[in-house]
């Protein structure tokens, strides 16, 4: 996708229907933009898929925008791995809640 | 336009629970100009409710349509060929619409929206009521300034004592419409205008007088 500012709602939504566990949108920072407006149209939207999330029952904070200047890979692979790295602590959101002294089916 | 907005997807979840097999329909009219009804929002709302049904476990198939416009017949009736197993209809039009699936399909049909009122886009995001659908339209006295939907108290004659300063006494968020019409018929060289006193509404034209109609024979 050329910029965070043309990502749809249904789009994000439709990421974790397809099994993500969270979705990180990386666009520019405000005032970074080529575009001029992405971050500021990106914003409403993530906010919007964020509120429906939590329509659904999931935690909004699997997914999140983060603003990155595209040179800077070091920042970027910060950012990704941070992300992951708590995404991954939640777990799946798909998961049956674990019924204690119960084990998993072989 | 006619103005809708999303009714809380509590109250959709709990229309739709019983239900396998549903469809969401919206119209391609007003609801889309208001972002409440689109095509849009049918995409948005059915990831929703899968994501819902996804995350509890339960059986969802959502069928998605978006018609022209569900206040008309043909349009409304080619909304058949979509409902195959579908057990109820959400639909995302205004109230208009949804009782023109209703009267169609032998099939429950729950509103998605509520229908707020006719008006305008002041900027996008942010919109206003400027019509009532009073059936007695003179607004070609009042300078373009609806005093029946833009009064707080619908006066076709005003201003009342409660105005001040340009605003209503209701606070100062909502611009007396009566001062409105002054300062544009001064600005026209109409002010003369303001003497004329408009009589009282047509009473059978008007919304309390119960279901209004609209024959047109060139139409039939």
């Amino acid at each position: 996708m050329p910029c965070a500012g043309r990502v749809e709602v249904r789009l994000i939504l439709e990421a974790f229907l397809g099994g993500a566990d969270g979705v990180l949108v990386l666009g520019c920072e405000d005032g970074d933009c080529r575009f001029q407006l992405g971050p500021q149209r990106a914003r409403p939207r993530v906010a919007l898929a964020r509120a429906r999330l939590a329509d659904a029952g999931i935690a909004p904070e699997r997914l999140e925008l983060r603003g990155v200047e595209a040179s800077n890979g070091a920042r970027l692979a910060a950012l990704v791995n941070d992300f992951t790295a708590r995404i991954r602590a939640l777990g799946p959101w798909t998961a049956p809640a674990a019924v204690p002294g119960t084990e998993a089916a072989p | 336009m006619i103005v809708a907005r999303a009714k809380p997807f509590e109250a959709v979840l709990a229309f739709l629970a019983p239900y396998r097999r549903v469809a969401l329909v919206g119209c391609k009219g007003c609801v889309t100009v208001c972002a409440a009804g689109g095509t849009r929002e049918v995409g948005i709302l059915a990831t929703t409710l899968a994501l819902e049904a996804r995350r509890t476990g339960r059986a969802l198939e959502i069928v998605e349509v978006t018609l022209e416009r569900q206040c008309d017949p043909e349009y409304v009736a080619s909304l058949g060929t979509s409902l195959e197993g579908v057990e109820a209809i959400l639909s995302l039009a205004c109230g208009a619409g949804v009782q023109h699936v209703a009267s169609r399909y032998a099939l429950p049909v729950y509103p998605g929206n509520d229908t707020l009122f006719i008006g305008v886009v002041e900027q996008p995001g942010q919109f206003q009521e400027r019509c009532r659908a009073c059936g007695d339209c003179q607004l070609g006295v009042t300078a373009g300034v609806c005093p029946v939907s833009r009064c707080a108290k619908r006066l076709r004659n005003g201003p009342c004592g409660g105005s001040s300063h340009g605003h209503c006494e209701l606070g100062a968020e909502v611009p007396c419409a009566w001062q409105a019409i002054v300062d544009r018929l001064e600005s026209l060289g109409r002010l003369d205008d303001y003497e004329r006193l408009l009589a009282p509404a047509d009473g059978a034209a008007a919304p309390q007088s119960g279901p209004r109609r609209l024959d047109r024979e060139d139409l039939r």
